[in-house]
C-alpha cells in the first residue's frame, strides 16, 4: 500500500514579522505550561486557528485530503528557520476538520529540509525495543516519576506481539549513561523509548541555548547530560525511532538553529524523532507511551501512531482516574493541553522501523536458572528497581550486614543474589549456603576451606588454631578471619532460607549449634568489613533494625515484567487482580496462573476468594496445590522420580529411573496415560514451573531439578518417598557421570557422595572418597580435614581393600604434618591387612610411605630397604607409576649419601617410566629432583634447563604444588622475580 | 587434548540411547576405540573410532596427510564377545 502523498506547508520565513500577534501568543501558551496554568482547548484552538490563517497555501489542503482518499493524510511542515520550529504547530487548527495534530483523517510532523543524512538501512528482523527509563534517587517527592506504572504500561502494551516474537523488549534496571550507551551498541534497539526528565539551558552569556537529560550516577543520583553527549551515544547504532518521553525535550531557542534535544538528535540522522515541547504530566506521558507503542506494534507508520498518541491523551487525567483531590469535572475533564506537546520530526516519513517481512519466532517459555553453589536463582531478574539500588549503595559503603525476611516467593533469593553479584563485580569473594533440608551446607565449607587451603601461610596459621582445641565458635572465628585476609578484606557471605534452621516459634533462634557458630563469627567479622546477607521468613532475634530490610509487596510493573519474563497466560484485570489478591508474591503467580488456566470465570472467581481470606505464606501452596492437582500420572510418575535426586541431572538421569516401579500416588488423580515421552513432560512441567532447568556449565548440558518449594511441599502432602532402590539407580547414574568423565566437578564429586550414603552404597561412597576426593584436598595441603573427617568412618569399613587403603592414607596425613610415630602406626596396620589379603599394589604404596618416615629421620639404611621391596612388588605386578614414584624415591636417599652419580642414574630411569605412561606430575617431581643433581655436580645450564622444563609443565596444567617449589626455589637461586624469572628464563631459551 | 564431542549414543547391549561427552583426551596413543560403560545397563563396551584423512600446512608451506580420529555421527557401542 503506497502512502499518499504528503500535505507540505512551508510557512514563510517572515510570517513573524507579517502576523505580529503570533509570537505572542506563542509565547503566552509556553509560560501558561512553564507556570502550570490550565491551558484549555479554546486556547490551543485560538493558536491553532492563528498558525493556519498566517500559512499562504491554506486553501490547498482540501484538494490533497481529497485525493488521500480513505488513508490519513501525512501533513509537513517544513521550515528550516529556528524561530519558526519553536512555535507550536501541533495546535493547528483547520476551521473544517479541526486540529489537524490530532484528527484521524491526519497526521502532523516537522521536517528540516536543510539537513541532509544517510539513514540507515531497514533490517528485515524483529523490532527491538529499548525502554530506558532514568530516575535519580535525589529528586524531590514531586518530581518522582512513576516509572515503574510507565515501565508496566509499555510492556502490556507489547506483551502480545513480544511472546509471538515479533518484538524484542529491552528494559535495563538502572538508568545510568553508561547502561544506555552500552545497551544501545549490544542490543542495538530500533526503537529506543527514554524516559525520564529533560531540561532545556539557554546560556545568554555564552549566547547558546540546549537540550539535556538527567541520567543516574553510579550511586543513583542525577547526571545531568547535555544534547551533544547524548548525541554521541547514537554512534554506530541503527536506531530508527528515538522517543524522547523527557519534559522540554523538543523545546527550541528561537536564535539558535538545530537546538534542543530532538534537533540535535535529528540532526546526528537519526530517522525520526519524538519529542514533547512543553513540561508533560506523568499520567499523560504513561498514557501516550501505551498507546504509541501499542499502534507502532501494529505496524503503522511513525506519524500514523503518533497521531493516535496524541488523541489518546486529550483527557488524561479523566482516563487515570482523576484527580484524587478534585472531583471537578471540567479539571478532570480538561485536556491540559497535553495532547499537542509531542512533536515529531522525521527526515522521510516513508522509512519503517523494520522490514516485517521475517517469520517470528515465538519466544520459549521455560527460563532458565542459574546455579548458585546449591542455590537456584532466575536468570534475568527485572524489578525491585529502587531497593535494589537502595542496598547496592549502602552495602557499597559502610553497610555491611543484611537479613532480608519475608513470605515465600516475594523473591528475597532474586534480590539478595543481585546484590552479591555487585558486591562480586566489586571484587568480592562470595559464598552461597543453601540451608534448605536437601542441601548441605557444610559442603560450602569446605569449599571455603579449600579457598584458605591456596593461602599456604594463611592455613598454617588456621591449622594451629585448630589444634589448640579451641571451641567451635571461636575457631570458626579464626577462620573467617583469615579468609577475610587472603581476600584483601573482600569477602561476602550469603546465606538463603534461613527459616530452615530456625525456631518456628518467636524469636525464631536459630537451631543448628554449629551453624549459630559461624553466623556469630560473620556477624563479628562484618564490623572488620566481611559483608554478610541472609534470607528468611523471619528476623533473627537480636538482630538490627539497620540491617533488617522485611520486603514488600513489588510494585505492579515488576508483576508484569515477571508475567512477560514467562510467558504466563495473565493480562489485564485479571493480572490486576491477581497482584491484588496474592499481595506481589512472585511465586504464587506463577501457579496461580497455571491453576486459572483452564478454569471457567465462576471458577477463578471462587479460587480467588478462596485465596483472599488465605494468610499470605499459604497461598503460594494452596495454588501450587491446584497446579499439582491438574498435573496427570505421568507428569506425577516424573515428578516422584526427580524426587531422587538432590542435585539437578540431564534427562538420561530420570530415563535410567523409568524401569523403577512406580508407587501408588494418592496425588494423582486422573488416569495414567503411560509411556510418555520424558522430555515432552518434562517441557510440560517446566511450563508450569514445578520444575527448574539450569545449563551445567562444565557438561554444557541442559539438567533438571525439581524447584525447592515444590519438592517440600511434596513431601509435606503424601507423596511417596523415593524407594531405596530408586535412590540406588539415583547414586549409580550420578557415579556413572563422574567415573565416566561426564561430570567430574568438586560440587557433582560431594553431591554423588552424600547421595551415595544416602542409597545405603557405603562402600561405593568410600571407594568414591578415596578415588575423587582425598587427591584434591592432599594437594590443598587440607591434612587436618581428612584425619578429622574423611578418613576416620573409611578406616572403620568393611572392606578390608578400602579399610588397607584408608589406615595408609592417615598414615600419610600424619607424615605430612610431621607426626612420625603416628604415622607409622598406621601405616605398620596398614600394611598388615594388605599383606593379609594380598592387595600387592596397596602393599607397594604403603612401604614407600614408610621409607619416607625413616627418610625424614636420617635413617637412610632402613629408608632404602623398604624402597626395595616396594621396587620388588611394583615391578613384579606391572604399576609403572608406583614405580617411577619409588625410583625417584630411591635416588634422594642417594642424593642425601652425597652419591650423586647413582642418584642421578635412578632419576633417569624414573623419568623414563614416566614418560612413557604419560605421568606428568611424577615427571615434574623427577625432573626438579634432577635439577638440584645438576647443581650439585656444577652443571648450572643442564639444571635450568630441568627447571625451566618443569615450569613450562607446571604452567600449562597449573600445578599449584610445583609453582610454589618453583617459586621458593627462585628465591633460593637468588633468581629475581620468582616465578616471573622462569618466565623470562623460559622465553630466553625459546629464543635460542 | 581437551577436546571433547557430544553425541547420542546407543548402546550395543541395550539398545537405549543416551547423550554422551567423548573426551578424546582419554584415548591413549594408538588406539582406535573408545571405551565407556551404558548409564542403563552398566555393560562396557567400546564405540569405534572413524579415521578421517586430513590434509595439514606445515610451516615450511608444503602439505602433508593426517589420519585425525572421530566420534562417527550415531555412535553405537561394541560389547567384547565373552567380556565381562
Ligand atoms: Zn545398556
Amino acid at each position: 500500500m503506497s502512502q499518499p502523498t504528503p500535505f507540505i506547508i512551508t510557512p514563510p520565513a517572515d510570517l513573524l514579522k507579517d502576523h505580529p500577534p503570533i509570537k505572542g501568543m506563542a509565547e503566552s501558551l509556553s509560560s501558561a505550561y512553564a507556570s502550570h496554568k490550565l491551558v484549555e482547548e479554546k486556547h490551543l484552538q485560538a493558536m491553532g486557528q492563528a498558525l493556519w490563517d498566517a500559512l499562504p497555501n491554506g486553501a490547498a489542503l482540501e484538494a490533497a485530503k481529497q485525493a488521500a482518499g480513505q488513508q490519513a493524510l501525512p501533513i509537513i511542515i517544513e521550515s528550516d528557520h529556528a524561530a519558526i520550529l519553536t512555535l507550536p504547530w501541533e495546535t493547528l487548527y483547520h476551521p473544517q476538520y479541526g486540529f489537524l495534530g490530532r484528527e484521524t483523517g491526519f497526521s502532523l510532523s516537522r521536517r528540516n529540509p536543510t539537513i541532509k543524512v544517510r539513514l540507515p538501512d531497514v533490517p528485515c528482523e524483529p523490532l527491538r525495543v529499548l525502554l530506558f527509563t532514568s530516575l535519580p534517587d535525589d529528586l524531590t517527592e514531586l518530581e518522582r516519576l512513576d516509572v515503574e506504572a510507565e515501565q508496566a504500561a509499555v510492556q502490556e502494551a507489547l506483551m502480545k506481539q513480544e511472546q509471538a516474537g515479533e518484538i524484542v523488549l529491552e528494559m535495563p534496571d538502572d538508568g545510568r549513561l553508561d547502561t544506555f550507551r552500552a545497551s544501545l551498541q549490544h542490543f542495538q534497539p530500533h526503537l529506543v523509548y527514554l524516559s525520564g526528565h529533560g531540561n532545556f539551558t539557554h546560556e545568554h552569556h555564552n549566547q547558546q541555548a540546549y537540550g539535556s537529560f538527567l541520567f543516574e550516577d553510579a550511586i543513583g543520583r542525577k547526571q545531568e547530560v547535555s544534547e551533544t553527549e547524548l548525541t554521541a551515544c547514537f554512534q554506530n547504532t541503527q536506531v530508527q525511532l528515538l522517543v524522547l518521553s523527557a519534559c522540554l525535550s523538543a523545546k527550541q531557542h528561537p536564535n539558535y538553529p538545530h537546538n534542543g534535544l530532538s534537533a540535535a538528535l535529528y540532526k546526528a540522522g537519526i530517522p525520526h524523532v519524538i519529542g514533547m515541547r512543553e513540561s508533560v504530566f506523568d499520567k499523560a506521558g504513561i498514557q501516550f507511551a501505551k498507546a504509541l507503542l501499542e499502534t507502532l506494534g501494529k505496524r503503522t507508520t511513525v506519524d500514523v501512531a503518533l497521531q493516535q498518541a496524541r488523541n489518546a491523551i486529550t483527557q488524561p487525567l479523566k482516563e487515570a482516574g482523576g484527580y484524587k483531590e478534585s472531583s471537578n469535572p471540567i479539571r478532570t475533564e480538561a485536556s491540559y493541553g497535553q495532547w499537542c506537546l509531542p512533536q515529531l520530526l522525521s527526515h522521510d516519513l516513508k522509512q519503517g522501523l523494520v522490514d516485517w517481512g521475517f517469520t517470528p519466532q515465538p519466544r520459549k517459555r521455560a527460563e532458565l536458572k542459574t546455579l548458585l553453589g546449591q542455590i537456584s536463582v532466575p536468570e534475568q531478574f527485572r524489578g525491585r528497581r529502587r531497593e535494589l539500588r537502595q542496598w547496592q549503595n549502602r552495602l557499597r559503603s559502610e553497610q555491611n550486614s543484611l537479613l532480608i525476611t519475608g513470605i515465600g516467593g516475594m523473591g528475597k533469593t532474586a534480590l539478595a543474589n543481585k546484590l552479591l553479584q555487585g558486591l562480586h563485580k566489586d571484587g568480592y569473594q562470595t559464598f552461597s549456603f543453601s540451608l534448605r533440608p536437601e542441601h548441605d551446607w557444610q559442603n560450602v565449607l569446605l569449599d571455603m576451606e579449600l579457598a584458605l587451603a591456596e593461602d599456604e601461610g594463611a592455613y598454617k596459621k588456621y591449622e594451629l588454631i585448630q589444634r589448640k582445641g579451641l571451641d567451635e565458635a571461636a575457631q570458626a572465628s579464626y577462620f573467617l578471619k583469615f579468609l577475610l585476609a587472603r581476600y584483601g578484606g573482600k569477602l561476602a557471605l550469603f546465606f538463603d532460607n534461613l527459616e530452615s534452621v530456625q525456631d518456628g516459634k518467636f524469636p525464631h533462634a536459630v537451631t543448628d549449634p554449629t551453624l549459630q557458630h559461624w553466623l556469630q563469627a560473620a556477624q563479628q567479622l562484618t564490623t572488620q568489613g566481611l559483608k554478610l546477607i541472609l534470607t528468611s521468613r523471619w528476623r533473627l532475634p537480636d538482630w538490627a533494625e539497620a540491617a533488617h530490610y522485611p520486603l514488600g509487596k513489588p510494585v505492579y510493573g515488576d508483576y508484569v515484567a515477571m508475567v512477560r519474563l514467562k510467558g504466563l497466560p495473565l493480562n489485564g484485570a485479571r493480572l490486576q487482580t491477581a497482584y491484588e489478591t496474592l499481595g506481589g508474591n512472585f511465586r504464587a503467580l506463577e501457579f496461580f496462573a497455571e491453576a486459572t488456566r483452564h478454569m471457567s470465570v465462576k471458577e477463578e472467581q471462587a479460587f480467588i476468594a478462596a485465596l483472599d481470606k488465605a494468610a499470605d505464606d499459604s497461598q503460594t501452596d494452596m495454588a501450587l496445590a491446584k497446579v499439582l492437582e491438574q498435573r496427570h500420572a505421568g507428569e506425577h510418575a516424573l515428578l516422584h522420580r526427580l524426587l531422587a535426586y538432590q542435585t539437578a541431572v540431564p534427562l538420561t538421569g530420570l530415563e535410567v529411573l523409568w524401569e523403577e516401579p512406580s508407587p501408588p500416588n494418592p496425588l494423582s488423580r486422573q488416569a495414567g496415560e503411560g509411556g510418555q515421552d520424558d522430555w515432552a513432560v518434562l517441557q510440560r512441567l517446566l511450563a508450569v514451573s514445578l520444575v527448574e532447568q539450569f545449563t551445567n556449565p562444565y557438561s554444557e548440558e541442559t539438567e533438571y531439578q525439581l524447584a525447592p518449594l515444590v519438592r517440600s511441599w511434596l513431601l509435606a502432602n503424601g507423596a511417596p518417598d523415593p524407594s531405596l532402590s530408586m535412590l540406588q539407580t539415583a547414586a549409580e547414574f550420578l557415579l556413572w557421570q563422574l567415573e565416566e568423565r561426564q561430570n567430574t566437578t568438586w560440587e557433582h564429586q560431594l553431591s554423588t557422595h552424600a547421595a551415595l550414603l544416602a542409597a545405603n552404597l557405603t562402600e561405593q561412597g568410600q571407594r568414591l572418597v578415596l578415588d575423587w576426593i582425598i587427591g584434591p584436598l592432599t594437594m590443598a595441603g587440607m591434612y587436618r580435614t581428612l584425619l578429622d573427617d574423611w578418613l576416620p568412618p573409611l578406616a572403620e569399613a568393611d572392606n578390608q581393600q578400602i579399610k588397607g587403603e584408608a589406615l595408609g592414607q592417615i598414615g600419610k596425613q600424619y607424615l605430612h604434618i610431621g607426626q612420625y610415630d603416628t604415622a607409622l602406626d598406621f601405616l605398620k596396620k596398614s600394611l598388615a591387612i594388605q599383606q593379609e589379603i594380598g592387595d600387592k599394589s596397596g602393599e607397594g604404596t604403603t612401604l614407600n610411605n614408610i621409607s619416607q618416615i625413616y627418610d625424614a629421620r636420617g635413617d637412610y639404611d632402613t629408608a632404602l630397604d623398604f624402597l626395595k621391596k616396594s621396587l620388588a612388588i611394583q615391578q613384579e605386578i606391572g604399576d609403572k607409576s608406583g614405580e617411577g614414584t619409588t625410583l625417584n624415591n630411591i635416588s634422594q636417599i642417594f642424593k642425601a649419601r652425597g652419591d650423586y652419580d647413582t642418584a642421578l642414574d635412578f632419576l633417569k630411569k624414573s623419568l623414563a617410566i614416566q614418560q612413557e605412561i604419560g605421568d606428568v606430575a611424577g615427571l615434574c617431581a623427577t625432573l626438579f629432583n634432577m635439577g638440584h643433581i645438576h647443581l650439585q655436580n656444577e652443571e648450572v645450564a643442564e639444571a635450568v634447563q630441568a627447571w625451566v622444563t618443569v615450569y613450562g609443565i607446571a604452567k600449562q596444567i597449573n600445578l599449584a604444588n610445583v609453582l610454589q617449589a618453583l617459586e621458593s626455589l627462585a628465591g633460593n637461586l637468588g633468581l629475581p622475580g620468582g616465578l616471573q624469572g622462569w618466565e623470562m628464563l623460559a622465553k630466553q631459551m625459546a629464543e635460542k | 587434548m581437551g577436546q571433547s564431542t557430544r553425541r547420542i549414543t546407543h548402546c550395543g547391549q541395550c539398545g537405549k540411547s543416551f547423550s554422551y561427552r567423548y573426551d578424546m583426551g582419554r584415548i591413549p596413543e594408538g588406539v582406535t576405540n573408545f571405551p565407556l560403560s551404558c548409564p542403563f545397563c552398566s555393560t562396557r563396551q567400546v564405540v569405534p573410532l572413524t579415521a578421517v584423512r586430513k590434509v595439514d600446512l606445515l610451516r615450511d608451506g608444503t602439505k602433508q596427510e593426517i589420519v585425525v580420529l572421530e566420534v562417527p555421527e550415531n555412535p553405537v557401542g561394541v560389547v567384547k564377545e565373552g567380556g565381562e
